[in-house]
């Protein structure tokens, strides 16, 4: 899932200047599960908003909407009629949700009120952990199951840096040298011979991707004679 | 003698290392070299240590050079991505830099610019073969060099290493080194030899040059810091006593390092003496070392 | 399954009572609330008439309680005391006036013949459901068994008579001192009525097959609590042996002690496991002085015209017979003797059989009425029978339970409406063990009673019913059986729920977190923490929630306070209502406020209040677990946005018993001004 926090709230209230019809859309996917930008957050930060700026003596009207997915166009459909009501969109999805919106409803400024962090897994309630860096090219085969490429600092892949002290990466004490878990989760395996041979440098991937899956795409002209 | 063929020799090795500063100011910098020239078989520049931007390490290895000293450059992977790296090397070389010690480098974050971007590209395995590769006449897209260099590559290697996992994964790694093309390892600071000789008789089979670390120690505070915040450094509490009860911090920090050399003098090819500072010390160190 | 299953307590009632609604509504302590969950038509809830109790001040008494055997409470201590708490309610709530009205009027009349607890309640549900409806009862009073039969220590006649009062202010017609049989038959008032519901009891007393039964001084119960009821006080002498195990057995015993008997000693001929009239009367009886000789059997009742011996057998328990029960079988050469001045016989009924035997109905050998199905419908059109006539002996909740499928019935029958499938409610699933562990114990309110020696000189009411602090504290221990948490479909699967329940219900679904609504215990913590709102809890939707703080502002807002303070407080922790120094302060009561999620604090502001105050428990004190410290994560939550949008976090403070009277000068000292 795609993990996301909320922007500080001085920072919202700074975005939302000089806009006083403001429809907050929460995303009820990846941002929910993380608790960030569910509908919950939705009614708690237009609430937040509407005292604000009312202590501000500079009143605001918030909406409230929250869609399934922020990354898919019929989703965003679901609030087109009621977006044109606004003068802007603070969307509470990840970058992909703000940017799925202002793809679909080109004329309305679409703002974040979030930032998105990483992908990531649950770690226990209320914590999450980055573990991939959608880096287009796997190698967890190589490693147990367990990405050096997000999960260590450095991202190396032949190996720690030998910086770690009791377990601990030398960057941030709060994360394990996922290198030393790779080697307890390939040796539990029996399968440290993996690592054997050098990784090749990765092929760093070109910005933005896309990806055209030709074989899901309907046909443009059916061949003659087949 | 260049460091290259001094290793060839067979004598024991002795390299110290000195790091930049953070200015324009290099006089104090080459007068400590000055007063270890031909005390040593070569000198290593570090590559921004511990990430602080300072004076980078191929100019100042260019210096030593026209002082006929022959320079180790130290060169991470931290801040260059391999355009720099491969394009760096050759600038290297044309300066009269000879050997190169490839490292992954410290993270930004534990730097004065903590905010930067962390490259690693390449990791330091990568970057040894890239070496080689560009020592055969070619980069690493296999495009044709005009003119190739002819580096002597070394590579790092913590023997202290505290967990069972990340001792294991060093040797993994140095095995990885040396068949990227790694000719020689220098070590992080050594102080227990009986640890020390237990990693010596791990690697005998890889057959490869080994100079042990020395650290001079200059205080029992500073080997009480060592011991919590860098990684693979492990002062026994016997020598701390012994720093903290001397009268003379001096002395008893050269005899210390000096009988660590002669231990290592048995295990090892050489050794790398980091001085911190006190690098004017280092002759007195190895006279105390009868090297 | 689940969704369809109802309370146990519920599922065990005969008439299926919305023991939960109203044990719920005290526990929030609003009794009026509860009075009506228990006696008024609920369009909303239910058109049918199902659950609705006309005697509510009777079943809080005497009721057998079918409701408490189930309870689940009892898996952790012991059952809820639900009778005695709708007697609470309907105690608290004599004089209010619950005017009911049926929305049609027919053109059918309906007759009833007698006036006990069937035929009343089916007079009740008829005139609500628009028909015209006459009474006959042969006695002089109404009331059956509960105005001549159970003694008045136990049932006070006034208590009866008001609740009968208000079945007759419906506009029910009453004949008494008719006489099935004698003065009228079925089949004469079939021409002056489209209906009529036979429910006449089962009051003919059973004789054992003794040698001396004729003698003098043998009375049969039924009779005898009759005229006790009458103001009779009939000349019993110091010994009386009452034969039987019913509650007419115990009733004749404790109701001989109170004339002045010294010795009375029942004989029942099994144990007290199988004694009909349960441990706790036999245990007061017990405590009053009464006597029990368990396995024991009249075999001949011995004197001259009067009675002066019992002989009796002992007897051991046999194989099990056709009800189930282990078969009392005489051991041999075992008699013995007991004096008595009087027997009782209080050993079985069936109806008065000479009423019936001139009409067509089929009766079976017992004497009962033989009805086709659960309706009530007899072999001639027009007529049903229903309660202790056609059941034999039962007890009064089945009687209602009688009446209310007979006026039903009746209904249909008369525009044809095809029966409801009668379909036995499903009842939750008992508690898990894992679950059981972790509910606080907290045991039953004891019901104050008269002293013994008080009680045994007179006729006076020996429970004499809960006060408001004891009844909402018994009604706090209900474990609100299903009225937890509830998962919408937007459910994001977050799994935050599965996580932070502190009974382990939730577990992750196919697609949804899935909560076991019989498992939920109701704290309502998962749907403060639901990130996309998609947990709704019964007792209280986030909807009601809202609407009530906004009501309540609202009203605030009115009386224009100086300061507007809104405060939380639990009612776990305050069943007597909000804490001291209210002044300046809107006061709300949550039945645990873990689930006072973060908007809650939040919105008060937006709506106009100044500051919010919550009342704070300790945690080892909260009813669930783990809600005082959810509700300190949502305060500090809550108090960081306050910060953050420019409120000030000091607008929002826990208050704890020891400061709570100058609180509201608190506030004012912080300087806050109203925005």
């Amino acid at each position: 899932m795609i993990v996301a926090e909320i922007k500080p709230f001085g920072e919202i209230k700074d975005i939302l200047k000089g806009y006083n019809k403001v429809l907050i859309v929460g995303c009820g996917t990846c941002v929910t599960v993380c608790m960030s930008g569910g509908e919950r957050q939705v009614e708690l930060l237009a609430s937040a908003l509407r005292i604000a700026r009312k202590i501000e003596g500079n009143e605001i009207t918030v909406g409230e909407r929250t869609i399934l997915r922020q990354c898919d166009p019929e989703f965003i459909d679901q609030i087109k009629d009621e977006a044109a009501q606004y003068d802007a969109i603070l969307s509470m999805a990840c970058g992909a949700g703000v940017q799925g919106i202002t793809e679909r409803l080109g004329s309305i400024s679409v703002l974040p009120a979030m930032n998105t962090t990483f992908i990531g897994v649950s770690d226990g309630q209320g914590t999450w952990v980055e573990v991939c860096t959608a880096c287009g090219d796997c190698i967890l085969y190589k490693t147990g199951g367990i990405c050096p490429v997000a999960r260590c600092a450095k991202g190396l892949i032949n190996g720690p840096c030998g910086g770690s002290q009791s377990g601990l990466c030398e960057v941030s004490k709060d994360n394990p040298c996922v290198w030393q878990q790779i080697y307890a989760r390939l040796v539990k395996l029996n399968l440290l011979h993996s690592l054997k041979g050098m990784s090749q440098p990765k092929t760093w991937p070109v910005h933005p991707r896309r990806l055209v899956r030709e074989d899901l795409r309907l046909k443009k002209e059916p061949t003659k004679g087949v | 003698m260049g460091f290259r063929e001094a290793l060839d020799s067979g004598k024991f090795l002795i390299t110290a290392e000195i790091g930049p500063v953070k200015g324009t100011e290099i006089d104090g910098l080459l007068e400590d070299a000055e007063l270890i020239k031909g005390k040593v078989d070569a000198i290593n520049v570090t590559d921004l240590q511990s990430s602080v931007m300072r004076l980078g390490s191929m100019a100042v290895c260019h210096l030593l050079k026209d002082r006929v000293i022959d320079p180790i450059l130290q060169m991470t992977c931290r801040d260059r991505n391999r355009l720099a790296l491969q394009s760096d090397l050759l600038s290297a070389w044309v300066l009269g830099i000879r050997n190169v010690l490839a490292l992954t480098g410290d993270h930004p974050t534990l730097g004065d610019h903590p905010q930067a971007m962390p490259v690693f590209d390449l990791d330091s395995v990568s970057l040894l073969r890239v070496i080689g590769r560009l020592n055969e006449g070619f980069d690493m897209q296999g495009n044709q060099l005009k003119g190739a260099p002819d580096f002597f590559p070394g590579a790092v290697v913590n023997p202290g290493a505290d967990t069972e996992a990340a001792f294991e994964m060093q040797i993994i790694k140095m095995e990885k080194k040396i068949e990227a093309g790694a000719r020689f390892f220098q070590t992080q600071g050594i102080f227990d030899l009986d640890l020390f000789e237990r990693f010596i008789k791990r690697i005998e089979g890889f057959k490869i040059p080994v100079l042990g670390g020395v650290i001079l120690l200059k205080s029992a505070g500073m080997a009480r810091f060592m011991n919590k915040n860098v990684a693979g450094v492990f002062v026994p509490e016997s020598l701390i006593k012994e720093m903290e009860e001397t009268k003379d911090k001096v002395k008893t920090s050269i005899e210390i390092a000096a009988r660590l050399i002669k231990g290592l003098k048995n295990l090892c090819e050489g050794v790398h003496i980091m001085a911190i500072g006190w690098e004017k010390r280092i002759p007195m160190v190895l006279e105390e070392a009868g090297l | 399954m689940t969704d369809k299953a109802i309370p146990p307590c519920q599922a065990a009632c005969p008439i299926h009572t919305d023991v939960r609604g109203y044990v719920s509504a005290i526990a929030k302590g609003d009794v009026e609330e509860a009075i009506r969950i228990i006696r008024q038509v609920n369009p909303v809830r239910d058109l049918s008439l199902n659950g609705v109790n006309p005697f509510p001040s009777v079943c809080g008494r005497i009721c057998t309680r079918p409701c408490e055997n189930v309870c689940r409470r009892a898996q952790i201590d012991e059952p809820i005391s639900i009778a005695a708490l709708k007697r609470f309610a309907a105690d608290q709530t004599k004089g209010l006036k619950l005017i009911q009205q049926p929305e049609h009027y027919y053109d059918e009349k309906v007759a009833v013949i007698g006036g006990g607890p069937a035929g009343l309640t089916a007079a009740h549900d008829l005139a609500l459901l628009g028909y015209s409806v006459t009474v006959f009862e042969a006695q002089n009073v109404l009331g059956g068994m509960l105005s001549e039969g159970i003694p008045q220590y136990r049932l006070p006649k006034d208590v009866v008579k008001e609740e009968i009062d208000f079945i007759l202010s419906l506009g029910v017609e009453v004949k008494t001192g008719l006489s099935l049989g004698r003065d009228f038959t079925i089949e004469g008032l079939l021409k002056d009525y489209q209906a009529v519901f036979l429910a006449i009891g089962s009051q003919k007393s059973l004789f054992p097959k003794c040698n001396g039964v004729e003698l003098s001084g043998i009375i049969t119960a039924v009779e005898f609590l009759k005229q006790v009821s009458r103001g009779q006080r009939p000349l019993l002498g110091k010994r009386v042996v009452v034969v039987g195990g019913g509650h007419t057995a115990t009733d004749a015993a404790r109701t001989s002690l109170r004339l002045g008997s010294s010795e009375v000693t029942i004989i029942y001929r099994r144990t007290l496991d199988e004694m009909p009239a349960g441990r706790e009367e036999v245990e007061d009886a017990e405590r009053e002085g009464v006597k029990i000789s368990y396995l024991t059997a009249p075999v001949e009742f011995l004197g001259n015209r009067n009675v002066q011996k019992v002989r009796c057998i002992e007897m051991r328990l046999g194989e099990l017979d056709e009800s189930g029960r282990r078969r009392p079988v005489p051991i041999e050469n075992s008699e013995f003797e007991i004096d008595a001045d009087t027997v009782i016989l209080a050993i079985g009924y069936i109806p008065e059989v000479d009423a019936l035997k001139d009409s067509r109905l089929i009766l079976s050998k017992n004497g009962t009425v033989v009805v086709k199905d659960k309706t009530g419908v007899t072999n001639l059109k027009g007529v049903f029978g229903g309660g202790d006539v056609v059941s034999g002996p039962l007890s009064v909740i089945e009687a209602i339970a009688a009446g209310k499928k007979a006026a039903d019935a009746i209904h249909r029958y008369f525009y044809n409406i095809p029966n409801k499938e009668f379909e036995e409610p499903l009842a939750f699933r008992s508690l898990d063990d894992s679950v059981v562990r972790l509910i606080n114990k907290s045991i039953r309110q004891k019901m104050p009673t008269l002293p013994i020696e008080k009680r045994i000189n007179s006729f006076a009411e020996v429970e004499l019913g809960y006060n408001w602090d004891e009844a909402v504290r018994e009604a706090q221990r209900c474990l609100l059986c299903g009225s937890g948490a509830l998962v919408e479909e937007n459910c994001a699967a977050c799994l935050n729920c599965v996580r932070i329940c502190p009974y382990g219900v939730p577990v992750p679904g196919r697609e949804i977190a899935e909560i076991d609504i019989s498992q939920c215990q109701a704290c309502g913590i998962c749907m403060s923490e639901c990130s996309a709102s998609a947990i709704n809890l019964k007792l209280e939707t986030k909807e009601e929630a809202r609407a009530t703080l906004e009501k309540v502002i609202d009203v605030a807002m009115r009386e224009t306070p100086k300061v507007l303070i809104i405060g939380f407080y639990c009612k776990y922790k305050l069943p007597a209502g909000p804490p001291d120094g209210r002044e300046g302060v809107y006061w709300l009561g949550k039945l645990c406020t873990g689930r006072l999620d973060v908007f809650q604090l939040i919105y008060p502001f937006e709506l106009g209040a100044d500051g919010v105050a919550v009342h704070m428990c300790k945690n080892e004190e909260c009813h669930f677990r783990d809600g005082s410290r959810w509700l300190l994560t949502h305060i500090e939550r809550a108090k960081k946005i306050l910060d953050e949008i420019g409120m000030g976090a000091n607008r929002l403070d826990i208050i704890s018993e020891e400061d709570v009277s100058d609180f509201r000068k608190r506030f004012e000292d912080l300087g806050i001004n109203p925005i």
